[in-house]
C-alpha cells in the first residue's frame, strides 16, 4: 500500500467521522450574519431572535475545501519532486473523495427508498445529505465529491511546495548580512505596528473582544513562565497551575474585604508573586532527582493537591471562593488622572505592559550564563554538573522564576475577575499553557505569544462551533506536530535542529 | 615535585561487586600518567570518583591537599578537575563555541541579577568568554566550526571539542577517558602529539584510561594498572611492561599489543 493510498483512506475515515458527529450540520446552521453579531457581543439568544432559521451550505463548503488543503499537503508532505507531490495529493484527497461520495450516494439511495438513516445516525439528516452532495443527483454529487477534493488536494500540494521554497529563501535571505539587516527591519515595523494596534485597539473593539484580548495576554504571561521551566530548563512541570492559583489566592486573601488584612493592590501584587516563587522553589526541592515523565506526573499531583487545599479549607472560602477581590488603582502622576479599573480595558493594559516586561526578562535570563546553563542541562545534565554547572540550583532558579511569573499572572488575574473559585485552576490551564508552548514553539518567545492567539483566542473566534472546539484543538495539535513539528515560530536552537534533520530542505538548498 | 592527587584506599562497591577496591594512588603536578586494565577494570569507576559522580564508600582523595570525598561534581571541577567521557557526551544541539563557554561556566560571575540587567561587568565577562571560546577551539583545531552543532562534527572533532569544553574549566588536573578510542593508528599518534601539546601549553597535569600499548607506551611517564578494581601494578612503562603480573592480566586479551 503505497504512502498516498494510506494516507487517503486516512482522510476519508475523518471525513466520515466528521459528517457522522454532525459537524456538517452545525455549519449549515452557521451563516455570515450570525458570526459577525457574534463577534460584536451579541448573545446566542439574541442572534436567535435576529435571524431565521435557514440552513446555508457556505460554511461547511469552506469546511470541506479547508480539508481537501490540508490533507493534500499531508498527502504531498513526504514525495520529493513536484509531481510527485501532485500526484500523491490527488490520489490520496481522489480516494478520500470517493470514500465519502459512497456513503453519501449510499445514504441517499436509502433515503429515497423511504429509510430514515437518522434513526440511527442523528446527524445525518435527508437535507445534510442532500447539501452535501451539491442538492445535486447522487451520483453527479459523488462524482464532484472526488473532483472537488482531488482539485483541492492539488492546490494545498502546491502551496506546501510554494510556503517551502519561501522558507527556504528566507532562511537563505537571512544568512547573508546585508539582507539580514533589511529582514531584521522590516521585523521591527511589524513589531511596532503590532504593539501599537494592541495599545489603540482596546478602545473600539468592545467589552467581549477587551476581555478576550485579556485572556490571551494572560495565557501569554502563563506561557513565558512555563516556557522557562519546560522550554529553557526542560523540565517537563505539570503542575505549573498551582503557581497560578497561589499568586491569585495571595492576592484575594490579601485584599478582599472578607478578610482583615484588606491591602491594596500594588503592595500585595509583590507578596503574591514572592509567596508562588517560594511554593515553586520548595517544591522543586523533592523532585530534584526526577527527570522526564517521572517529573510530569509527580508535579502534575502538586498542582491538584494545591487546588484541592483551596477547595477544602474553609480560610479560602472552600468551594466557593473569594468574592470582591481588589482591582488596581493607579493616578497619572502630574495631571493627576485616576485610571479606574472597572472594566477590562484598563485590565487589558496592565496585562500588555507586564507580558512585554516579562518577555524582555524571559529574553535576557536565555541569553545569558545561566540561559546557556539550562539549556546544557537540558542537553545533558551530568555533563553539565561535570563542567562546574550546580544542577540543582539552576534547576531550582528555574522552577522558581517560571513560578515568580504564574504568580503575576494569577494575580492579575484574580483581580481582574474579582472572584475566583478552586475550578478556576483545574489540570487543564496547566495543559492549555504547555499546549500553547509547544505549538508557538518550545523555548520560542514569540512562539507563545502567537501560540496563546491560536490556542486562545481562536477558540474565541471559533465559538459558534463551541462543542467542537475540542475536536478542533486536537485535530490542530496533530496537524501541527506532522507539519511543523518545531512549532509556529521556532526558537533559533530548534530551528537549527530540525532544519538539519529535514532532508527536502536539503535538496531544495542545495538546488 | 609536588603531589596534586593522592588517594588512599578508595573503593566503590556496586552491590556485591567491588568495582574499585582499596586503591592507593599519587599523581605528581605537570605529569603525564596512564590508567590501564581490561575491560571493566574499574577504570571508569576511579574516574567518577575523583570527579565526585561517585562517592566512595571507604578512603580519601585529596586534591591539591584538600579532602574532596563527598563533595558535589560541580564544586569538584571548580577546584580545577576536569574531564572527558569514554562515550562522548557533548551539548549535541548547541554549537561548539557554546559548548566551550558552558565548559567556561566555574570562571563566570554572572547571575540572575546580571543576565537581566545586562549590566557592564555581565557584557565584559560574555566577551571575554566569547573570545577564549574561540581561542579554545582554535588551539584543539576546530576554527571554522564555532556555529556548527556539536552532533554535527566528526567523530575526530568531537573528541577535540570536548577536550575544548574541559579546557573551558580552567583545569589543573584533566582526565580522559580513552581520548583515542574508536581511532586509527595514525590518528592515535596526532592525538598523542596533541595531548602532549596541551600539557605544555594549558599547564595540566593528565591522567588518561588508554586502552592502546602504542600509546599508553609513548606518552605515559608514569603507568598505574587495575584488575578487577585492584591495583595490581604501577611504575614507569617498562616496569609495568615486564610486570608479570600485567602479563597475566592481560593474557588472552588481545588488548595488549606489546
Ligand atoms: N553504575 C553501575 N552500576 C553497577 N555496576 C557498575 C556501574 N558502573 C560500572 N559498573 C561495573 O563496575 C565494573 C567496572 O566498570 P568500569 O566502567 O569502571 O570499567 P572500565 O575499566 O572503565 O572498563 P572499560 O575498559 O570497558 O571502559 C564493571 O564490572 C561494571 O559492570
Ligand atoms: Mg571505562
Amino acid at each position: 500500500m503505497t504512502p498516498a493510498i494510506r494516507s487517503g483512506l486516512v482522510t476519508g475515515t475523518l471525513l466520515l467521522f466528521f459528517i457522522l458527529i454532525g459537524i456538517y450540520t452545525t455549519f449549515e446552521a452557521l451563516t455570515l450574519s450570525g458570526v459577525w453579531l457574534t463577534i460584536q457581543g451579541a448573545t446566542a439568544s439574541e442572534i436567535a431572535a435576529q435571524l431565521p432559521t435557514a440552513t446555508n451550505p457556505q460554511f461547511s463548503r469552506v469546511f470541506t475545501v479547508f480539508a481537501a488543503l490540508i490533507a493534500g499537503m499531508l498527502a504531498a508532505r513526504r514525495a520529493q519532486t513536484f509531481a510527485a507531490q501532485i500526484s500523491s495529493a490527488v490520489i490520496a484527497n481522489a480516494i478520500a473523495g470517493a470514500m465519502v461520495a459512497i456513503a453519501l450516494i449510499f445514504a441517499s439511495a436509502l433515503y429515497a427508498n423511504k429509510l430514515d438513516v437518522s434513526f440511527v445516525f442523528e446527524k445525518v439528516k435527508a437535507e445534510t445529505v442532500a447539501a452535501l452532495l451539491f442538492e445535486q443527483p447522487a451520483l453527479l454529487g459523488g462524482a464532484l465529491w472526488i473532483v472537488v477534493f482531488a482539485a483541492f488536494g492539488a492546490l494545498g500540494a502546491a502551496l506546501l511546495r510554494g510556503w517551502r521554497a519561501l522558507a527556504v529563501a528566507q532562511s537563505l535571505a537571512a544568512s547573508t548580512q546585508r539582507s539580514g539587516l533589511t529582514a531584521n527591519r522590516v521585523q521591527t515595523i511589524l513589531l511596532a505596528l503590532a504593539a501599537l494596534f494592541l495599545v489603540i485597539a482596546p478602545q473600539f473593539i468592545g467589552v467581549y473582544w477587551n476581555q478576550v484580548l485579556g485572556s490571551i495576554g494572560l495565557f501569554v504571561l502563563l506561557g513565558l513562565g512555563l516556557n522557562i521551566v519546560i522550554g529553557f530548563a526542560g523540565l517537563l512541570d505539570l503542575g505549573y497551575v498551582g503557581f497560578y492559583a497561589i499568586g491569585a489566592y495571595t492576592i484575594a486573601v490579601l485584599t478582599s474585604p472578607a478578610y482583615p488584612f484588606q491591602w491594596g493592590f500594588w503592595l500585595a501584587l509583590p507578596v503574591a508573586m514572592v509567596a508562588a516563587a517560594i511554593a515553586g522553589t520548595l517544591l522543586g526541592i523533592p523532585v530534584l532527582r526526577l527527570r522526564g515523565d517521572y517529573l510530569a506526573i509527580v508535579t502534575l499531583g502538586f498542582g491538584e493537591i494545591i487546588r484541592i487545599i483551596y477547595k477544602f479549607n474553609p480560610l479560602t472560602g472552600g468551594p466557593q471562593g473569594i468574592l470582591n477581590v481588589a482591582p488596581p488603582t493607579f493616578t497619572i502622576p502630574f495631571v493627576n488622572y485616576t485610571v479606574a479599573f472597572n472594566s477590562s480595558t484598563p485590565f487589558w493594559y496592565l496585562i500588555f505592559f507586564t507580558c512585554i516586561v516579562v518577555a524582555f526578562i524571559a529574553l535576557r535570563l536565555n541569553n545569558s550564563r545561566l540561559g546557556r546553563s539550562w539549556t546544557a542541562m537540558r542537553e545533558d545534565e551530568d555533563a553539565a554538573e561535570a563542567m562546574g554547572v550546580d544542577t540543582t540550583r539552576i534547576k531550582l532558579l528555574a522552577f522558581g522564576s517560571g513560578a515568580f511569573f504564574a504568580g503575576l499572572g494569577g494575580a492579575i488575574y484574580a483581580s481582574r475577575q474579582q472572584h475566583i473559585f478552586p475550578d478556576d485552576f483545574t489540570l487543564l490551564v496547566s495543559i492549555n499553557a504547555l499546549a500553547l508552548i509547544i505549538i508557538g514553539g518550545l523555548g520560542s518567545i514569540p512562539g507563545v505569544i502567537i501560540g496563546s492567539i491560536v490556542l486562545i483566542g481562536l477558540p474565541e473566534v471559533l465559538r459558534p462551533i463551541a462543542d467542537y472546539r475540542l475536536l478542533a484543538y486536537a485535530a490542530l495539535l496533530v496537524v501541527m506536530m506532522l507539519v511543523r513539528p518545531a512549532g509556529l515560530i521556532p526558537a533559533a536552537r530548534q530551528r537549527r535542529e530540525f532544519r538539519e534533520r529535514d532532508p527536502e530542505l536539503e535538496v531544495l538548498e542545495s538546488s | 615535585m609536588a603531589t596534586i592527587l593522592s588517594a588512599k584506599g578508595v573503593t566503590k562497591r556496586f552491590g556485591g561487586l567491588t568495582a574499585v577496591d582499596s586503591v592507593d594512588f599519587e599523581i605528581e603536578e605537570g605529569s603525564i600518567v596512564s590508567l590501564i586494565g581490561p575491560n571493566g577494570a574499574g577504570k571508569t569507576t576511579f574516574f567518577n570518583c575523583i570527579t565526585g559522580y561517585y562517592t566512595p564508600e571507604e578512603g580519601l582523595i585529596q586534591f591539591q591537599g584538600k579532602p574532596t570525598v563527598g563533595m558535589k561534581m560541580h564544586q569538584i571541577t571548580s577546584l580545577g578537575i576536569a574531564r572527558t567521557f569514554q562515550n562522548i557526551r557533548l551539548f549535541g544541539n548547541m554549537t561548539a563555541l557554546e559548548n566551550v563557554m558552558v565548559g567556561q561556566h566555574p570562571r563566570m560571575k554572572a547571575g540572575v541579577i546580571g543576565a537581566i540587567t545586562h549590566n557592564k561587568a555581565t557584557r565584559e565577562e560574555e566577551a571575554r568568554v566569547t573570545t577564549h571560546g574561540r581561542e579554545l577551539l582554535r588551539f584543539v583545531g576546530l576554527r571554522g566550526k564555532e556555529n556548527n552543532l556539536a552532533k554535527n562534527l566528526s567523530y575526530g572533532e568531537q573528541r577535540r571539542l570536548e577536550i575544548a569544553r574541559a579546557l573551558g574549566t580552567e583545569p589543573k588536573l584533566l582526565l580522559l577517558d580513552e581520548p583515542t578510542a574508536g581511532m586509527n593508528p595514525q590518528e592515535s599518534l596526532a592525538m598523542v602529539d596533541f595531548i602532549r601539546k596541551v600539557r605544555q601549553e594549558m599547564n595540566v597535569t593528565i591522567l588518561l584510561i588508554e586502552h592502546h600499548m602504542r600509546v599508553v607506551m609513548t606518552i605515559s611517564e608514569r603507568v598505574t594498572v587495575l584488575d578487577f578494581g585492584v591495583k595490581i601494578a604501577e611504575g614507569s612503562p617498562q616496569q609495568v611492561q615486564q610486570n608479570p603480573r600485567v602479563r597475566e592480566a592481560y593474557l588472552g586479551s588481545s588488548e595488549m599489543h606489546i
